[in-house]
Parts: C-alpha cells; sequence; structure tokens
C-alpha cells in the first residue's frame, strides 16, 4: 500500500509541476493585431481615415452603409448629384424619409477621434499634441456642424464614463479656437530636439510651417461659421487677428492627405477615397456610387448658364457626347432615355490623386468673406478671383480660362454691390469649388448665408417638403447608449431644429 | 468490446461448483440471437443451486448438472432464459438484447468509464449503432435525430454535406457557444468534425442530456455531452468481415409555391401600362420581377434581341414542369462500408473503411468523403493498452455565392435567388449552354440578374479536408484496488479553399443600350472596358479540418460560424492521466474515488488570400493577378489544465451517490483570475431493490429516482480578449507606410467564465417485465456571467465592451416511453412503440443594465435576439399597426396598413415541444422502422418569402390575384381604441403597388412564420436474408433494406416555403432561413449488408 502511495505521489507531483506559469500566460497577448502602437502609426491611420470620412468612403470593406457615400445626402441636397435612373429612388434621400438610421457620420467620427486622442494621452512631444489637436478640430467641428450639442467634455473616456452628456455646441466651438491657439503655440514653442513627424504625416509630410497655416485657417473657419452671431463677434475678432500673421492656406499650400493611394481593389479598396466612391475599380467596373449617382439638373444648368467650362471637368460626357442629369428626386433623365453623366475627370482625377482635407480655393473664399467683413486684412476681390483660379486650376482647367470666365458680368466679384450680394458671390462660387469632397461644407454655408439661395427641392411626387433640411437625426445608437442625455436634446425637426450658427 | 468487458468483469466473481452423482454433463453454445455470434462470460447456473460456469471466449460451455434441473443463462444486457436439460445433454441457446431492463445497460460516460445505468444520477440516453444507421444517413448527427429526449439536431441546409446544428435543452449562452460537446472515445472534438465521422464505426453514442452528467469534462461541458464509443473488435476469435453498399436518391420534395399566373414586369417607365384601368396590358421582356399582365399563351419576345436583330419568342404561359423546377437534378449518393475485426479476451483489432461519393439537387455539386479508421486493445497482466486512429479525407465542390454583379468577391446574391428571379414562362433549362446566344452574359434576357446556368459554371468553391484523430491509453492495475489510466489524444485536420470566380466579358453590343434606356448587365458592371476580371480566394487552414469564417472574409456557401471563440475550427491536443481507486467497505459501501489531471490545448491557424483582379482569364492562382493580393493570418491558441476529483459511493445495490469537483486554470482569462472551480452531486435510488416487498413484483420489475445538482463554468470569449488591440487602418499598407488604428472594442482583463448552475429530478421505471419503460426528468438551469459583447455608445471612444453581465434560465421537462407491445415470438410478430417528448423553455432573467436586449443575429430589419423576460432567443422585426386583436389597420380611404413605428416581438425561435416517434413492426425475417418528429412552439423569418415577393414569384405575391382587393380581416379605426371591421376600403393596387412596395411588405411580420412541423425522418424496411444465404457456407449473415429519410413533412398552412428546421447561421441566431438554403429534399434507395 505504501508503496502505491508514494507512486501515485510522485506522479501526481509531477504533473502538477510539469506546467510552469508561463504556459498559460504567455497566451495573454493577440498573436494576430499589436497591442501597442507607435503615436507615429496612430498618426498616419487617423490622417487617412478623416480623409476617407471628408472624402465620402473609408473602404469598400466597411460593414455597413455608413461608411460608404458619407455625406452623400449633402450632394444630392445641394445640387450635386442626384440619383440614377437606372436605381430605385432613395426615400431617405429623395422623399426626405430619412430617421435616426440613416447618414450617422457619429460613429465614424468618434472612432476616428478616438485615435487622435490615443496620441494626446501618449505624450509624444509638442509637434504630435499639437496636430493631434488640430485634427481633433477638425472632426469635433463636424460633429457640431452635422449635430449640433455633443458629447465633448466627457467624451472619449472608455468605460470611466459610458454616458457622456452633451455639450453645447457653441461652447464646443469656444473651445476648439482655445484648442488651435494652444496647438499653434505649442508648435512654435517646440523644443528643436522634440520628435517631429515626417513621411507619417501624410498630410504635410512634417512641415509644421503648414500645419500652423492649417490651424489658422482652421480658426478663421470656426469664426467665418459664427458669422450670423453678433454676440460673439469682437472676440472672434480678436482671436482670428491675434495670429493672423501665420498665413492661411492658398493654392498652393492646401491641406490633402496622401498615404500613397494606388489602383488596387487589395485591402478593401487602396484608391483616393472620393475616387473610391465614385470612380471605377481597378479593372474599370464602376464603383458602387457611380452606379447609383449621377449628375444633377441644378449643377449642370449652373454651369452652361455661366458658361463655366468646368462642366465636363464636373461631370463625365457620356456616349454620345452630352453632359446629362436628372433633377433631384426625378426618376428620368433630362431629356428622358438618355444615357447620364457620372462625375468627371476635374473631380475624380485619378485613382491616385491626394484627399483633400481643406481645399486652397475653400480657404481663398475663407480669406474673401473674412477681408470683406473686416476679420482679416486683404482685398476681397483679388481673393474671390485667387478662389475661382485655384478651383478651375484643381480641375484641370487654366487661369486663363478662370480669368475670362470671372471677367463676365454675372460672375465678377460685386465690389460695388451689398455685403449680402457680395456674400453671396463669394459662397455660390465656393459652392463650385466644393463639388466633390466638399458636400458637408456646401451645406454648413448653404445654412448659414442660404446661399445658393435656388437649389430645388426634391420633385419626386408626393414629397412635400417646407424647406431644406436644417439637419439630421442623431443616429440611432445614441438613443440606445446614451438615451437620456441624448433625450435631453429634446425633439429633433429636420426641416426646423438648426445648428447654432445657423441663419 | 462490450461484451469482451463484461466478460472479464465477470471472471472476478466465484462460481462454486458443485458435484452430485446423478449428474450428466451438459454442454451447448450460447449466441446472441441479433448477429448469431457466440458470447463469451455468459453466466450459466443450475436453477435453484449454487452450481454455475460461463460461457468461454467462443461461447461453448460445459457443466455438470442434475437431470430434470433447469439452466438459466443470463449475460448482461440480455434477457436470461430457462431451459430444461435434455437428455441429448446439448443446450444451445440464443439470447435476445434486453435493451430495456435499465439499470443493466452498461453505459460509457466521463472519460471512457464504463459505469451502470442504475449508477447514473442524470438523464442519459444511449443509442446503439442500429438505430443510429438505421435510415443510413451519411453524417452522424442526422441520425440521431428524434431519437433522444432533449436533443434538437437542426439540419441548417440540404447541400451536399449539410451541416448541422444539435443542442441539448436549448441554449444556456447567450453569445457563446451552445452545441452538446462530442467527446469520441473519451476527448473532446470540435462539432464540425462530428460529420465527418464514419457512423458505422460508432458503437454507442451515451446522450448526457444535462451539465451535471458531464460535469468531470470541466468548462467544456455546460452544454450535455454526446459520448461517443468506436468498435473496437469481437471477443470471439474468429474474424469478421462486413460489407455494406448504400444507394440513395435525392430528390427536391417541396419547392416553394410560387405563382404561376403573372409574367414579367419590374416597374420600367410607363409604356406596359393601360392609361385607363392602369394594369399592366404588355410584359416587359428584360425584366427580372414578375408584376406584369396574366399568362395568355400568346407568343412573347424574350429579352433584347441578337447583334444581327434576330429575336426569340416564347408562349407567354407557364410550361406545364415549372420551369425553375426543372432546374434542379436528382442527387445520387453510394456509400460503401467495409469492416474486419477480430479479437479474443485480450486483444480486440478493428478495421474498418468507407467511402462516399455523392452529388446534389444542385448541378454539379459533388461531396466525396473517404476515411479509414483502425483499433486495437491489448492486454498484458496488469496492463492494458488500447489505440484508436481515423483519417478522413473530403471533397467538396459546390457552386459559389452568387453572380458578377459587384466588386466583391460574392457578388451578393445566392443561386437560389438567381433562379427563382426568372419569369416562370422563361424555358430557362434552354439557357444551359452559356455560351450559346440568349444564354451568354451578352444577350441573357434578365437585364438585372445572372444565368444561374453562368453561376454554377463560373462561380465555384473547392473545399478539401484532411482529418487526423487518435487516441493512444494505457490502463496500469498494479492491485485490485487501484487504476491508473494514461491517454494522449489528438484531433486536427486541414482544409483548404478555393473560390474561383471566372472572368466576364462584355461585348460593346451588351456595353450600348439594346434595351433602349434600361440598361443592361453589362452596362451596368461593364464599366468602361466591359471586363470584370476573375476573382480567387484561397484559405488554408489548420485546425478541425474546417474552415472558419473569422472576419467576415466572403467565404462561399455556409453559413458564418463563431468566430475564434471555439469549439469550432480549433485543433485540439490532449492529455488525461487519472487514478481509479475501489473499495468496498463492509461489504455493502462499494466506493472508489478517481482524481485526475487534463492538460490540452487548441490551435487554429488560418491564412487566406485573394484578389479580385485575376491577370489570365480561368487561370486562378494569386500569383498571377493584377495589383496586390488581400492577405490575412489569424491564428489562436488556447491553453487549459485542470484537475479534477470524483468520488462514487453505492450502498448494496441501490442507492449511489456521486460528487466531482474540477478546477481549472485557462489561457483565455488574465493572469491571477484564470482558476476556477465547480463541484457538482449526484444521487440515485433504486426503490425496487431497497423495498424488499417490491422485489420481484409483477407490475414493476425496476423503478429508479435520481436527482442531481451541479456547477460548470464555461468559458464563451475568444483568445486574447482581456487586451486591447491595434489594427491596420483599412486600405494599408501603402507602398512602404504603414498606419494602425485603435481597435473600436474595449477589452476586458477582469474576465471570468460563465457558470451554469443546473438541478434536476427523474425517475426511470419498468413495468411488466421491462414491457413498459418510462423515464422523467425535469431540470431547471441558471447561467450567469453571461459573456457579452455590448454596444457602448461612440462618443466613449470604443463601439464595444467586453463584460460579464446577464443570466438565461433554462427549464424543461423530458419523457421516454417505450413500449414492446408485441415481443418478437414463435409467430414471428414484434411490435415496438417508442417515444420521446422534450418540453424546453427558457427565459432571459437579466441583461446589461438599461438596456433590454442583445442582438445576435440580424437579416435586414429582422433581429434575432436575447430580451430580458423573454425566452431566448426570439425574433424581433417590424410590423404595421394592428389592433389589440391583432386585425390590421388600415387607412380608412386608401385601404393600405400602416407602418408600426417600433419593432416587435415576433415570438420564440427554437421550438418547445419537440416528439420523437419511433415504430418498429417485424414479421418474421421483415421489420419496418419509422422515426419520425414533430417540432412546435416557435416561428421563423423567412427572408427567402421576402425576396422571392419582390421579385413577385411568390404564390404570397399573387394572393389577391393582382386584383384591387380588401385586406383581409383588417379593421378600420374610428376612435381612440375603437375599431371596425373593414368590409369595403379596398386598397386599389393589388399588384407591385402593395406586394413590392409600402408597410406591409416591408414588414418582418409579413414573413414570419409558425415553423412547426411534422416529419417522416426515417423509413426502413429490412430483410433478414441470412436464411436464404445459409447455403453459402462464408456468408454469416445478410440483410437487405429499402430505406426513406425525410420522405414526408407536414406544416402549417402559412408556411408553404421551405423547410423550418433550416438556418441561415450554425451559430445561435436560429429563427431566419434566406436564399441560400436550397428547396427541401427527400432521400430514397436501398441498402445491402453481407457479413462474411
Amino acid at each position: 500500500m505504501k508503496k502505491y502511495l508514494s507512486i501515485i505521489f510522485t506522479v501526481i507531483a509531477i504533473a502538477g509541476s510539469s506546467c510552469k506559469k508561463t504556459y498559460l500566460g504567455e497566451l495573454t497577448n493577440n498573436p494576430n493585431v499589436p497591442s501597442v502602437a507607435s503615436p507615429s502609426l496612430l498618426l498616419t491611420g487617423a490622417l487617412k481615415t478623416t480623409a476617407g470620412i471628408l472624402n465620402g468612403a473609408l473602404s469598400n470593406n466597411a460593414p455597413t452603409l455608413i461608411n460608404r457615400g458619407i455625406y452623400i445626402e449633402y450632394a444630392v441636397w445641394m445640387g450635386y448629384l442626384s440619383r440614377s435612373t437606372g436605381f430605385q429612388v432613395f426615400a431617405n434621400i429623395d422623399q426626405y424619409a430619412f430617421t435616426s438610421s440613416d447618414f450617422d457620420v457619429w460613429q465614424t467620427l468618434y472612432g476616428n477621434l478616438s485615435n487622435y486622442n490615443a496620441i494626446l494621452t501618449a505624450n509624444a512631444g509638442a509637434n504630435y499634441t499639437a496636430i493631434a489637436k488640430i485634427m481633433t478640430v477638425i472632426d469635433y467641428q463636424q460633429l457640431v456642424d452635422n449635430y449640433n450639442n455633443v458629447p465633448y467634455t466627457q467624451a472619449l473616456q472608455g468605460t470611466k464614463n459610458l454616458t457622456p452628456a452633451f455639450d453645447n455646441g457653441t461652447a464646443i466651438y469656444d473651445d476648439l479656437m482655445k484648442q488651435l491657439d494652444a496647438a499653434i503655440t505649442m508648435i512654435q514653442g517646440a523644443p528643436a530636439a522634440d520628435l517631429k513627424p515626417t513621411v507619417d504625416d501624410i498630410m504635410f509630410a512634417g512641415d509644421m510651417t503648414k500645419w500652423l497655416k492649417l490651424a489658422n485657417t482652421l480658426k478663421l473657419k470656426l469664426a467665418i461659421r459664427q458669422s450670423n452671431l453678433a454676440a460673439k463677434a469682437g472676440a472672434l475678432k480678436t482671436a482670428v487677428q491675434a495670429t493672423s500673421s501665420l498665413g492661411y492656406l492658398d493654392a498652393a499650400t492646401d491641406a490633402r492627405v496622401n498615404p500613397g493611394y494606388q489602383s488596387s481593389d487589395a485591402s478593401g479598396g487602396q484608391q483616393s477615397p472620393l475616387y473610391l466612391n465614385y470612380g471605377y475599380t481597378q479593372s474599370g467596373s464602376s464603383q458602387t456610387n457611380n452606379q447609383q449617382y449621377q449628375a444633377n439638373q441644378y449643377s449642370i444648368n449652373f454651369y452652361k448658364n455661366n458658361n463655366d467650362p468646368r462642366l465636363t471637368r464636373v461631370y463625365s460626357l457620356n456616349k454620345d457626347g452630352e453632359v446629362i442629369g436628372s433633377a433631384f428626386g426625378g426618376t428620368v433623365t433630362i431629356p428622358a432615355q438618355k444615357d447620364p453623366s457620372k462625375y468627371g475627370p476635374g473631380v475624380i482625377k485619378s485613382a491616385t490623386m491626394p484627399a483633400v482635407i481643406l481645399s486652397g480655393a475653400e480657404s481663398l473664399f475663407l480669406q474673401a468673406e473674412g477681408a470683406e467683413t473686416g476679420l482679416i486684412a486683404g482685398d476681397a476681390a483679388t481673393l474671390y478671383n485667387a478662389g475661382i483660379t485655384a478651383s478651375f486650376v484643381d480641375e484641370g482647367l487654366t487661369a486663363d480660362q478662370a480669368a475670362a470666365y470671372y471677367a463676365q458680368g454675372p460672375i465678377a466679384y460685386p465690389t460695388g454691390g451689398t455685403l449680402a450680394a457680395k456674400q453671396k458671390a463669394i459662397i455660390v462660387q465656393k459652392w463650385a469649388a466644393l463639388t466633390g469632397y466638399g458636400p458637408l461644407e456646401a451645406f454648413n454655408e448653404y445654412r448659414r448665408t442660404g446661399y445658393p439661395d435656388n437649389i430645388p427641392l426634391s420633385i419626386y411626387p408626393g414629397v412635400t417638403a417646407p424647406n431644406q433640411v436644417t439637419r439630421i437625426f442623431y443616429p440611432v445608437i445614441v438613443y440606445q447608449t446614451n438615451a437620456t442625455n441624448v433625450g435631453a436634446q429634446g425633439t429633433i425637426n429636420p426641416f426646423v431644429t438648426k445648428i447654432f450658427w445657423a441663419k | 468490446m462490450k461484451k469482451l468487458l463484461l466478460a472479464s468483469l465477470c471472471v472476478l466473481l466465484l462460481c462454486v461448483t458443485q458435484v452430485f452423482a446423478q449428474n450428466r454433463t451438459v454442454t451447448g453454445t450460447v449466441t446472441a440471437k441479433d448477429d448469431g455470434l457466440p458470447i463469451p462470460g455468459v453466466t450459466v447456473k443450475v436453477k435453484g443451486s449454487n452450481i454455475g460456469t460461463q460461457t468461454g471466449t467462443n461461447g461453448k460451455y460445459t457443466l455438470s448438472a442434475p437431470n430434470g434441473a433447469t439452466l438459466i443463462f443470463s449475460f448482461i444486457g440480455y434477457s436470461p432464459i430457462e431451459k430444461p436439460v435434455v437428455a441429448s445433454g446439448v443446450i444451445n441457446v440464443a439470447l435476445e438484447v434486453s435493451a430495456k431492463s435499465l439499470g443493466e445497460v452498461v453505459v460509457t460516460g466521463a472519460l471512457g468509464i464504463k459505469r451502470q445505468a442504475k449508477e447514473q444520477g442524470a438523464a442519459a440516453t444511449t443509442i446503439s449503432n442500429k438505430t443510429l444507421t438505421e435510415a443510413k444517413a451519411t453524417n452522424f448527427t442526422n441520425g440521431l435525430t428524434a431519437k433522444v429526449a432533449g436533443l434538437v439536431v437542426s439540419t441548417l441546409d440540404n447541400g451536399v454535406n449539410p451541416q448541422t446544428r444539435f443542442t441539448l435543452r436549448g441554449n444556456r449562452h447567450i453569445l457563446g457557444n451552445n452545441y452538446a460537446l462530442v467527446v469520441l472515445n473519451g476527448t473532446p472534438i470540435s462539432p464540425n468534425e462530428v460529420n465527418t465521422i464514419n457512423p458505422d464505426d460508432i458503437e454507442s453514442v451515451n446522450v448526457l442530456n444535462g451539465a451535471g452528467a458531464a460535469a468531470l469534462y470541466g468548462s467544456d461541458a455546460s452544454n450535455g455531452a454526446m459520448i461517443i464509443t468506436t468498435r473496437k473488435g469481437s471477443a470471439n476469435g474468429a474474424p469478421q468481415v462486413s460489407y455494406t453498399n448504400t444507394y440513395l436518391l435525392e430528390k427536391v420534395a417541396y419547392f416553394p409555391a410560387f405563382q404561376t399566373k403573372f409574367g414579367s414586369y419590374g416597374g420600367e417607365g410607363a409604356p406596359f401600362q393601360d392609361p385607363v384601368t392602369g394594369f399592366i396590358t404588355t410584359p416587359a421582356p428584360f425584366e427580372n420581377q414578375s408584376y406584369g399582365p396574366a399568362y395568355d399563351g400568346h407568343m412573347q419576345q424574350l429579352g433584347i434581341p441578337l447583334e444581327d436583330g434576330t429575336i426569340q419568342s416564347y408562349p407567354y404561359s407557364t410550361p406545364s414542369t415549372d420551369p425553375r423546377r426543372a432546374f434542379f437534378n436528382t442527387g445520387h449518393s453510394e456509400e460503401n462500408n467495409l469492416s474486419y475485426s477480430q479479437g479474443d479476451a485480450n486483444n480486440s483489432f478493428n478495421l474498418s473503411a468507407n467511402h462516399l461519393f455523392k452529388t446534389g439537387v444542385l448541378p454539379d455539386d459533388k461531396f466525396k468523403r473517404s476515411s479509414v479508421r483502425v483499433s486495437a486493445t491489448k492486454t498484458y497482466g496488469k496492463f492494458k493498452a488500447d489505440f484508436t486512429a481515423s483519417y478522413v479525407q473530403s471533397y467538396t465542390n459546390t457552386v459559389g455565392n452568387g453572380g458578377y454583379d459587384g466588386a466583391t468577391l460574392d457578388g451578393g446574391r445566392s443561386l437560389y435567388s438567381a433562379i427563382f428571379n426568372t419569369p416562370s414562362w422563361v424555358p430557362l433549362t434552354k439557357f444551359k449552354d452559356i455560351d450559346a446566344p440568349f444564354a451568354d452574359v451578352n444577350t441573357y434576357f434578365n437585364s438585372y440578374g445572372v444565368n444561374p446556368y453562368w453561376i454554377i459554371k463560373n462561380d465555384r468553391v473547392d473545399t478539401r479536408s484532411d482529418h487526423f484523430n487518435g487516441s493512444f491509453g494505457g490502463t496500469y492495475s498494479p492491485t485490485n484496488w487501484l487504476d491508473a489510466t494514461y491517454r494522449l489524444s489528438g484531433n486536427f485536420g486541414t482544409a483548404q479553399q478555393q473560390f474561383r470566380r471566372s472572368q466576364v466579358n462584355f461585348n460593346a453590343y451588351a456595353l450600348s443600350d439594346p434595351t433602349g434606356g434600361y440598361g443592361t448587365q453589362g452596362q451596368g458592371y461593364g464599366g468602361s472596358t466591359g471586363i470584370i476580371p476573375g476573382q480567387v480566394q484561397n484559405v488554408t487552414q489548420f485546425g478541425d479540418g474546417s474552415v472558419t469564417s473569422l472576419t467576415g472574409a466572403p467565404l462561399a456557401g455556409g453559413p458564418y460560424s463563431t468566430g475564434l471563440t471555439g469549439p469550432q475550427g480549433y485543433s485540439r491536443l490532449q492529455q488525461d492521466f487519472f487514478l481509479t481507486f475501489h473499495k468496498t467497505f463492509f461489504s455493502d459501501f462499494k466506493t472508489s474515488l478517481l482524481l485526475g489531471s487534463s492538460l490540452w490545448q487548441g490551435y487554429l491557424n488560418q491564412t487566406t488570400n485573394s484578389s479580385t483582379n485575376l491577370l489570365v482569364n480561368g487561370f486562378y492562382n494569386i500569383g498571377s493577378i493584377l495589383g496586390t493580393p488581400t492577405t490575412t493570418q489569424i491564428s489562436a491558441k488556447i491553453r487549459q489544465i485542470g484537475y479534477f476529483g470524483d468520488f462514487n459511493i453505492g450502498y448494496k445495490d441501490f442507492a449511489f451517490v456521486e460528487a466531482t469537483l474540477r478546477n481549472d486554470h485557462d489561457s483565455r482569462l488574465a493572469d491571477g483570475i484564470r482558476s476556477f472551480w465547480y463541484p457538482s452531486v449526484k444521487g440515485s435510488f433504486i426503490f425496487t431493490e431497497a423495498i424488499p416487498a417490491l422485489k420481484g413484483n409483477h407490475i414493476i420489475n425496476y423503478g429508479k429516482l435520481r436527482a442531481s445538482y451541479s456547477q460548470v463554468g464555461a468559458i464563451n470569449t475568444p483568445p486574447y480578449s482581456t487586451v486591447n488591440t491595434y489594427s491596420p487602418t483599412a486600405g494599408f499598407p501603402y507602398g512602404n507606410t504603414g498606419g494602425l488604428t485603435l481597435g473600436t472594442t474595449l477589452n476586458n482583463a477582469g474576465l471570468k467564465p460563465e457558470k451554469t448552475k443546473e438541478i434536476e429530478f427523474g425517475a426511470d421505471l419498468s413495468f411488466f417485465e421491462s414491457r413498459i419503460n418510462v423515464s422523467v426528468t425535469h431540470y431547471k438551469s441558471n447561467t450567469t456571467n453571461q459573456t457579452l459583447s455590448i454596444v457602448t455608445a461612440p462618443e466613449t471612444g470604443y463601439q464595444n465592451a467586453v463584460v460579464n453581465i446577464g443570466e438565461v434560465q433554462n427549464t424543461g421537462t423530458e419523457f421516454k416511453l417505450d413500449l414492446a407491445v408485441l415481443t418478437k415470438q414463435d409467430n414471428g410478430v414484434g411490435l415496438n412503440l417508442g417515444g420521446n417528448l422534450a418540453i424546453q423553455d427558457s427565459k432571459v432573467i437579466s441583461l446589461v443594465n438599461g438596456s433590454p436586449s442583445v442582438v445576435i443575429a440580424t437579416q435586414g430589419a429582422a433581429s434575432i435576439q436575447a430580451r430580458v423576460g423573454q425566452p431566448f432567443p426570439v425574433l424581433y422585426g417590424t410590423d404595421v399597426n394592428r389592433d389589440p386583436q391583432g386585425h390590421v389597420i388600415v387607412d380608412p380611404i386608401t385601404g393600405y396598413p400602416s407602418a408600426k413605428g417600433d419593432n416587435v416581438n415576433l415570438g420564440r425561435t427554437l421550438p418547445k415541444y419537440i416528439l420523437g416517434l419511433n415504430q418498429t413492426v417485424s414479421y418474421k425475417f421483415m421489420t419496418l422502422t419509422l422515426v419520425s418528429e414533430f417540432r412546435t412552439g416557435n416561428v421563423f423569418y423567412d427572408q427567402g418569402l421576402s425576396s422571392a415577393t419582390a421579385a413577385g414569384v411568390s404564390a404570397f405575391s399573387a394572393s389577391a390575384d393582382r386584383q384591387a382587393f380588401i385586406f383581409p380581416n383588417s379593421v378600420i379605426q374610428t376612435g381612440p381604441n375603437s375599431f371596425t371591421p373593414n368590409k369595403n376600403v379596398t386598397i386599389d393596387d393589388g399588384n407591385q403597388g402593395f406586394w413590392n412596395a409600402g408597410a406591409y411588405y416591408n414588414s418582418i411580420a409579413a414573413y414570419t412564420r409558425n415553423a412547426a412541423f411534422w416529419k417522416l425522418r426515417e423509413a426502413n424496411l429490412s430483410f433478414d436474408i441470412s436464411q436464404f444465404t445459409r447455403s453459402l457456407k462464408f456468408v454469416k449473415k445478410a440483410s437487405f433494406a429499402f430505406i426513406g429519410r425525410n420522405l414526408v413533412m407536414l406544416r402549417p398552412k402559412g408556411n408553404s416555403f421551405t423547410d423550418p428546421e433550416y438556418s441561415a447561421t450554425s451559430g445561435n441566431g436560429t429563427g431566419i432561413i434566406n436564399t441560400y438554403q436550397l428547396p427541401p429534399t427527400r432521400f430514397f434507395g436501398a441498402s445491402l449488408n453481407v457479413t462474411f
């Protein structure tokens, strides 16, 4: 008996001790994806994502349509595109029958912000921190412009705060201005030895002067967006002028992202996002939104009526050599049964084109308005013409063609006109320059100024909208996960409820 | 093997032989009536004395018995027989299996340890090879269907290699694995591997319904277990060779109810509409929807003209054979099984080989499976070794997911929906030659769909799987109170899958618009070049021999699986070591104690590469592409170390108590908290033995009461769920530029196992000499700490967080009844009736605070959810507004229903009542066996019906005859709470306007159907033709059988579309059927078995 017992306990002891602690512990870390990331790799990834959001496509592999054709509703409502007549209409766009389930850009933007936040918390030095702050402003401004009041001070804290309270849009705007000032100070005061991004900065390749200009342009954009708020005018003017000497983005220096886009369908599509959205696959098949959307008649008429050569740059020629579109909500082309035009070579230039974050033209029109209203120094007419030229050149036309265009009476800057007339000229031309990457900005400026003032509503039978949409709903996910706080925002009426800066 | 083991057990018994003067020597052979083979170890006793002996390995015995005495022949598992001593002195006896002597049955429990059934304190059912393979189901789980109370086996689709889902007592885990644990020869295997086992190799299956019965298996066993024992060879010394050939035909049995009255139209433009009546007058020749005018038999142009102007015309009417039904073939399958076994008291050897070849109801679908298994045991004195290994190779070639529309790999549309997107007048089978005019991609009639024959030919998935399963073990019994057992086992395999889609070339004619403004496929998808390049995806996985769909990769065919959570997809390597002590105290207390440890590793490694830009048409190699391939590599490893103890005590053969305790350490949990414990205690009491008054009672001859309480922990999380991760940003890398993105899931370093606490009570009773056997079990289990990936507010920075929260309660009752109405007597007539009934209920007790539901699966607006207070799972979806009685409220002017704002509960999706019935009638050498099953109490969402209604082909879409109609049983609201029946407000457009648009068409409720069914699962008419082959000396036994499976299915009236047993997923989201499941089929054929 004793003999057996001693054998038994020896065997059990061996069986028990043969497993070292690491035998189980060594399987903690995921072998498939890294558990750590450098600020540098995070920055590259986050910049590419921001570009994807603004240009309407993150990836062909996006699990839901929310990541495909972001802001496409604004492109339709602002008269750039119409639903293809070969497809059934989209009730949520063409009949304004959208709900909280539609047009969700909330998840995408907070997801992107979470990555910039990770760079901020990594304390990677003044330059990285400043860049993350600047990009955070771009995302938060989009959130406010889409949804007005959103979580800001309590956001991005993971399980520490599962139901962040909402902040007022106007307060967020105020803080964004401060964040930009802080970023500017950080860059200016960064020690020479401080880590600087290089190729990982797929926007400016580590050129911190350009980051300063972007930050400064964003300040101007924040200020001009609030132009309807007389009470804030003084403070905004002070803030803008404090850094006006840094200069602004222009035709030579604009904010574009390019990680090395290529015409490849691999990894969910490696094309420039606008091209991935509206262009063609590597082999030449039409991408989804190329199939589903076509030229909007409003836009075609704008170019035609103004002898604008951008017509055939913005839209493709159909097989008969014509630019053919349809009205918003229309189910037939104009004239009927024609082969329709899609976005053309001036908008979807190539699969490798850089993705625009803030174009030179947009910045120049901002400056024109700023100069006109006395926010900054400068000649509004010159900046206006430079904005048109930048748009022409960007779409593959020449400065001479631009000059001929803005020499026309109805287009020329109304130097002697009223402020309203000047603002209208600037915003209408800005609208034309924003074709493609900028449907959100065009919609913002429309809601701020009411221009262009003749964009038609949907002509789909039975549709009765009182006016253009004033805002979209908070997404359904927020009602599901942060119900009390979003409930406190009251009932949203998409034709009445306005963003705080709206007219 | 069983006989051998019992024989060796019996050797231990003391047999005293007394010699009397007037004795004579009696000799004879004892054989088994079912197979005619000799039985060793049979006890032969002289009635009323201590005289007795046992049969030897050849079944022979010699005994000295007094004249006029009676001999009793008894053997465990067989009915005892009494025979008077005859003058010749030769008494040959054939013993009959007494499957009904409940207490005597020996079953294989946890760790392969054999026990008598009466010692079991929890519900269990043993299924023999004969019951399992009666109808020659090609996979093992189909053979179990309807035969075990509480076991629900559902065939998820009926492709050539059908997948099954099998659960015991319903779903306990919300997001975790609910498959019953499958233990093959002592070691757990992946559910995906189960159906690779050759059913003929299986000797028996012991199904342990509850968590408690299998508590020793640790964290895998919370869902109950199926313990499979494979054949180990015979013990009679003589070699035995058995050959079986089975040939079956498969035919589509229940085609969806399609309308055959209306032809092509889909709403394009105005020309087809009568300006006065609004009715459509002209069919649209290139349309895929069937909302056109009624058939009138005129010759109608179909599709576009050829480039030279030739047109095709067909009668505008449905041919006598629906062309869509004619698309399906008759499938064939042939299975050959050869086995060889030999053995004696100390050794056994079994070798079997099986080959299955099968074609499906879809043209070109093929499945091949070849398997070999070898098993051997050897005893050397105190040491016993056993070895078993199998190798299975299978090859599947099936159609892929869809057509050439879209840039994604799978095209996004199923073949099945391509078939029924064909109006019924279109002679579909004429377009088989996909290069012929009117069938090729340029001129196929359908502007919106692909020729299904094109898909069949050009969109293929090839899968080759290699499986190895083996175990090697030994038991050393140094003394009579100790056994030491060691076992090493592994099951692993590789799967190699290739998805291919050929290049599409549109010509200039197709790229122009020959339809005159409505567009062609060429225009839609040809882009500028007219070429859609070929696509390829290669997946190689080391694991259990299956391919796991991990990150939404577009794997063609089957339902998605559970990702990395397992156990699907993983290989397993396991080592068990345990010691068993047994001792009897005070002659009445029999005790045993088992102490052991178990260590296993699960491993999976998958690499994929794919490209949508093949360089050369028809050449499918990732090396010859344009651009860069998309590649992924995922590996996962799980390790677990368990220590366990099992203490048994039995008193006088009528009271038994078993207590177990197990401790697991698991690599999926974080350091410091990866150890967890769980106990179980079970007891049984044989009152017919315990109460002297009941002994020998003629009414009740066996009665057992049992009770069990257990806790089992289960880790239902993929490995690496305790640390946060970063993934490459979509699109990266761009050359030398890389980018990372923070994961959207907030992982949890404090994860705990889910815990199932189960309590059960039951009784097993036999009456009238075991002619009536009844078994009843009631159970209740509560599973807490559910591992959930909750949706978090995106503004927190994360979209999901992994938490342990929530509780699900399962309750139910299981009944078994077995009636031997007529035992097979000399008149040759036997009638046996059996039945089992399970009532399964569940309730979600709690979930995440403030969130009433967790979504398990979705299809459009339909979702399968766990909801607090509801059974799990339930179907939620959109509905139209209804009055309190459920009548649809319609608009007083237009007659249309209106959409209800929020989603409604449409019902539970797992059956509440599952009834299995089997009848066996035998007359002389003929036996007819019928197995049928009834399930009810649940609903399903038929997305296929929804899709066919959108296409205008379902009979449902023509249920108003395409005329203006009053919505049936509708009401009109007249006040806040008052409704009047709608007698006269009609919906003007009974065509596309109602059936392809609007609130009712868009609601989920409109396509939600009662999932009840009654199926004749198996019918088997077998002939024992041994008596005719007796002249052939070398043939020991022969039988022939006609076999049918799924011959009849009865469904409630509302479901005339599909088989409610199907599911779009193999996961927990049961209740959605889409267009990837083919129409239900039936099998029939014949089988021949010869034993040499």
